[in-house]
């Protein structure tokens, strides 16, 4: 091969650089912190142990690990009824101004979620809601319904009209049409919903503190409690690492029925 | 005819309602939080009247000190990094899109996807690992703590940067670049005068997004901050187990609320150009 | 548009260019002072005030950077784990202990220098005494900032006091208070009352009197550890929340009537100032209970990876002066462990209120014996009339006692927490 002198080619690598540093690196030093034995200094020992998973799913972990997947089920299945017939409303309407109400729907996306966590305690605690449990659950959906609104959104928007036609034309009733062409179709929306709502409220912090005096404590504060506080890196590595690998599996699913990316993609 | 009809606008008004519920149900608490701003009483049993209080003191105030240097660090994050970004990002896009090999391609790009799909936490953690390993490596220092900061939020604008600017490279025609080769332009020339004029709203859309990404961040600058503080950091530190939040706090998520709506306007708008131009 | 376009981008360039030299560090490290403290610990006034006595002491400028840390666990791990270049720390007895053991501190200055007027002689010999209650920590490599007791803040509107005293402890548990109870979010705090209350209770099942009040606040063999664990998480339904600062507020808007508090912040709750901010005036109380306490301090030390030991040295002693002092304590609520001629005068400051005959809490407002603290000021030999919340009589710190590291027990205790705060109802 004749060597040129330059090639736009060359311009990826300083980016395949970084992302070898800042993004491949990190997960394989989390990796290896994982399965490394615990250091009071927080240094990487290379002595190999299962211990911090044990501690994960250690009893005492048991109640906090239920009762974070029983918000996270709850959050993406309220957000998922709730919000479904928006996104459907939204795509059947002929609205001349229907782009500001999606936007409407857009913009708490994008404000600091603990703004709008820290306006909801307020709310809560001027309507005399006494927070916990509850007040967790209600902040999650609240936060994270927009997330499954606009993918489902964005799956029907591109769903071909002429199907609609075609189903009404062959004698198919609203109701139908919905049941077998609509559903169907925007269930890789669904999907893509489903994974930024169910693993983002188990797993962000704060939230669940702030909305219970610190009594709730879910995944997400566990790991923060041990990165920031116990400095326990490797049990915060260990349970990092299962929310990945639970994670790259949902992603392999979502990715088999959307392959285009258009639910993800067309977030903002 | 007529029954049908009337079931039609009965169904419509009932939809609209339920979206104007959720909405409503969206909005409530930010709209409270916004009216508030405007009364100085800590707690928000008692209304104090109408008071522009809160916006001075975050200038004048005991706590401005604070909230300026904080969003002083906030910005000068956004800035760099986004910057940063925006160079790293729309460099490998034009790169990527020369390669012909696919491994190479797919590879690349899923890479580049993992911090967008990938849980904040998880990032967040994996990040903050890597700067423990470097600073053992390498030592620590007050020089080195945005530069942490600035490099992890780099790591999340990045791959936003790439997939904006990609489809418009994927529109452009390749022929131009060839022909300005041709025409005597030296590779650089090229790339500065043909390619990045072309794909400008990409790369403008993908810098406000990293921008805004950036400066509306907590999870990933919470794990990897020291010995300074954001203006989102600031907000959990004074808000998470402290004494209620003071009423400067109130304007400050006002102004917040009011820059990432303008920024999201901004986002939104060239954005649809791009969506015509496809069409 | 591409006007618009070029047009942005100088603006983005015109704001990097501004804002990249800021980022390069214009001020030098040896113009920053660093410190890692408890969020609302220090009057920010004397923060400005030190900036002006360390130009006059050395004509260089020096910028603070003060940074909040929720508790000492964190303030640890940020020195340890994460290697942070902080000058100066705030950690409490036992964490400076752990901290010396693992070799985290840096010895401060004997000698300041000349025309430097060594203001750390005055920390009262109460806590600097070799003999005395923190005789585990040196003052090699700390000086003593704030000390104070660990008890409760009741609503004395709803809970008569002959109920808490009563009680004791015990009052934290009991489920009549449901929903109305606050505790700690902090491992030592929440522990020592729990294990308080199991080994000094006659009442409690785990009743032992063979233990010292020192034992059983440090106490960590297993069996210990179970039952505290119990008791914690049978007690979580009965708690409202757990908090570091928030409580003050909760317990004066009624959301709260029992508060498991330190000294000072008890100070602070108790203050009508800040009653009268939210508006409502409930009767609140401070008390430590019979069957014993904590009692403890938190130090300034300079962290072994300090960038600016100098400036650290002089905080430190800037912090001893007595203006320093008085100033913090008025701001804070909490009680300095200078004991000179003008603390001592600002503890007594509350003489006029026995004179007034107004209507005063006189379970507050008291004779206290000082004696013990302010041992060398000759006035202080007879009680003086003060806030006894503020300055505990030497019957009350005589029923404390002082936390030491676990040692290799440190994060057995730390994991019991999160079994406490995950399993919590």
């Amino acid at each position: 091969m004749k060597f040129k002198q330059f090639s736009r080619k060359y311009l990826s690598i300083p980016y395949g650089i970084f992302m070898a540093v800042f993004i491949v690196l990190p997960l394989i030093i989390l990796f290896l912190y994982s399965f490394a034995e615990n250091q009071q200094d927080g240094s990487l020992s290379f002595s190999f142990t299962f211990e911090n998973f044990k501690q994960v799913f250690s009893s005492t972990n048991l109640i906090m690990l239920k009762r974070s997947f029983k918000v996270g089920i709850i959050t993406t299945l309220v957000c998922l009824v709730a919000g479904y017939p928006i996104a459907l409303i939204l795509n059947n309407s002929t609205f001349k101004y229907k782009s500001v109400i999606v936007m409407l729907f857009m913009i708490p996306m994008w404000v600091n979620f603990l703004i709008r966590t820290l306006a909801t305690k307020s709310a809560f605690n001027a309507l005399g809601i006494p927070l916990g449990g509850f007040a967790v659950t209600f902040t999650m959906i609240y936060n994270y319904i927009p997330f499954m609104i606009m993918p489902i959104y964005n799956t029907m928007q591109k769903i071909d009209k002429c199907l609609f036609e075609g189903a009404s034309d062959l004698g198919a009733g609203p109701f139908k049409t919905l049941l077998k062409v609509t559903l169907p179709l925007s269930l890789p929306g669904v999907l893509s919903g489903i994974t930024m709502v169910f693993m983002p409220s188990i797993t962000t912090f704060a939230i669940a503190n702030i909305m219970s005096n610190n009594k709730y404590s879910l995944v997400g504060d566990y790991i923060q409690n041990e990165a920031l506080n116990a400095a326990n890196f490797n049990v915060a590595s260990a349970i990092s690492l299962i929310i990945l690998i639970v994670i790259g599996i949902s992603m392999f699913v979502v990715n088999k029925y959307d392959k285009d990316g258009s639910a993800a993609g067309g977030m903002m | 005819m007529n029954n049908s009809k009337i079931k039609s606008i009965a169904l419509k008004s009932l939809s609209w309602t339920y979206v104007a519920i959720i909405l409503g149900i969206l909005y409530i608490p930010i709209i409270w939080m916004i009216i508030w701003s405007f009364t100085g009483s800590i707690s928000f049993s008692s209304w104090n009247g109408f008071t522009f209080e809160n916006y001075s003191n975050l200038f004048v105030g005991s706590l401005s000190d604070e909230i300026f240097s904080a969003l002083l660090n906030t910005l000068i994050i956004a800035v760099a990094s986004s910057f940063i970004a925006t160079i790293l990002g729309t460099a490998a896009a034009i790169g990527l899109h020369s390669i012909r090999k696919k491994w190479i391609k797919t590879t690349y790009s899923n890479i580049n996807q993992i911090p967008m799909v990938n849980s904040e936490i998880v990032t967040a953690m994996s990040m903050m690992l890597l700067f423990q390993v470097l600073r053992r490596v390498f030592g620590t220092g007050s020089d080195v703590e945005m530069f942490e900061v600035i490099l992890a939020h780099v790591t999340f604008c990045t791959p936003y940067v790439l997939l904006n600017v990609a489809p418009r490279l994927a529109q452009s025609d390749n022929k131009i670049y060839e022909a300005a080769l041709d025409l005597g332009c030296n590779y650089w020339q090229a790339i500065f005068k043909v390619v990045i004029p072309e794909i400008m709203p990409g790369i403008i859309v993908g810098f406000v997004m990293a921008f805004t990404l950036s400066i509306d961040d907590f999870v990933i600058t919470e794990f990897t901050i020291d010995g300074f503080s954001t203006i989102s950091t600031l907000i959990y530190h004074k808000a998470s187990g402290k004494k209620p939040l003071p009423s400067e706090f109130r304007a400050l998520f006002t102004i917040i609320f009011f820059v990432v709506l303008g920024l999201l306007i901004f986002i939104n708008k060239p954005q649809k150009e791009i969506k015509e131009n496809k069409k | 548009m591409k006007r618009k376009v070029v047009l942005i981008l100088a603006i983005v360039c015109l704001v990097s260019l501004l804002i990249v030299p800021g980022l390069a560090g214009c001020t030098k490290r040896e113009n920053i002072l660093k410190v890692l403290s408890v969020a609302e610990y220090i009057d920010p006034e004397q923060i400005t005030a030190f900036e002006k006595y360390y130009k006059e002491i050395t004509g260089e400028k020096i910028t603070v950077k003060y940074q909040e840390a929720d508790t000492n666990e964190l303030m640890y791990a940020k020195i340890a784990t994460k290697n942070s270049d902080y000058d100066i720390l705030c950690p409490s007895d036992y964490m400076v202990e752990r901290m010396y053991k693992e070799n985290l501190l840096l010895d401060l200055a004997e000698d300041l220098g000349e025309n430097v007027e060594d203001y750390r002689k005055n920390v009262s010999s109460f806590i600097t005494d070799e003999n005395g209650l923190f005789a585990s920590i040196s003052s090699k490599y700390s000086c003593a900032y704030m000390w104070g007791t660990m008890g409760i803040v009741y609503n004395r509107g709803k809970i008569p006091t002959s109920e808490i005293s009563s009680q004791g402890w015990g009052a934290l548990w009991n489920s009549k208070y449901s929903g109305k109870i606050q505790m700690k979010d902090s491992v030592r705090d929440s522990y020592a009352a729990a294990s308080l209350y199991t080994y000094k209770n006659t009442a409690s099942a785990h009743y032992d009197a063979t233990m010292t009040i020192a034992q059983a606040l440090n106490a960590t063999n297993d069996s210990q550890l179970e039952i505290v664990k119990k008791m914690l998480i049978a007690q979580s339904p009965y708690v409202y929340g757990y908090e570091v600062d928030e409580g003050k507020t909760d317990i004066v808007l009624g959301k709260t009537d029992l508060l498991l508090q330190w000294s000072g912040d008890a100070v602070y709750t108790l203050s009508e100032e800040h009653m009268d901010e939210c508006g409502k005036y409930p009767d609140l109380a401070y008390y430590v209970p019979e069957e014993g306490a904590n009692v403890w301090c938190d130090y300034w030390v300079i962290p072994a990876y300090a960038g600016n030991k100098r400036a650290a040295d002089l905080w430190i002693n800037f912090m001893c002066s007595d203006e320093a002092a008085i100033a913090n304590m008025d701001f804070i609520g909490y009680t300095s462990a200078i004991a000179s001629q003008a603390t001592f005068d600002y503890a007594i400051d509350y003489a006029d209120y026995m004179e007034d005959g107004v209507s005063i809490d006189e379970d507050r407002y008291t004779h206290v014996d000082l004696s013990y603290f302010f041992s060398t000021i000759e006035e202080a030999k007879t009680p003086v009339f003060t806030d006894i919340v503020q300055f505990p009589s030497k019957n009350i710190v005589d029923r404390c006692a002082v936390m030491v590291d676990y040692g290799d027990k440190n994060e057995t205790i730390q994991n019991l927490w999160y079994a406490v705060k995950s399993n919590a109802q």
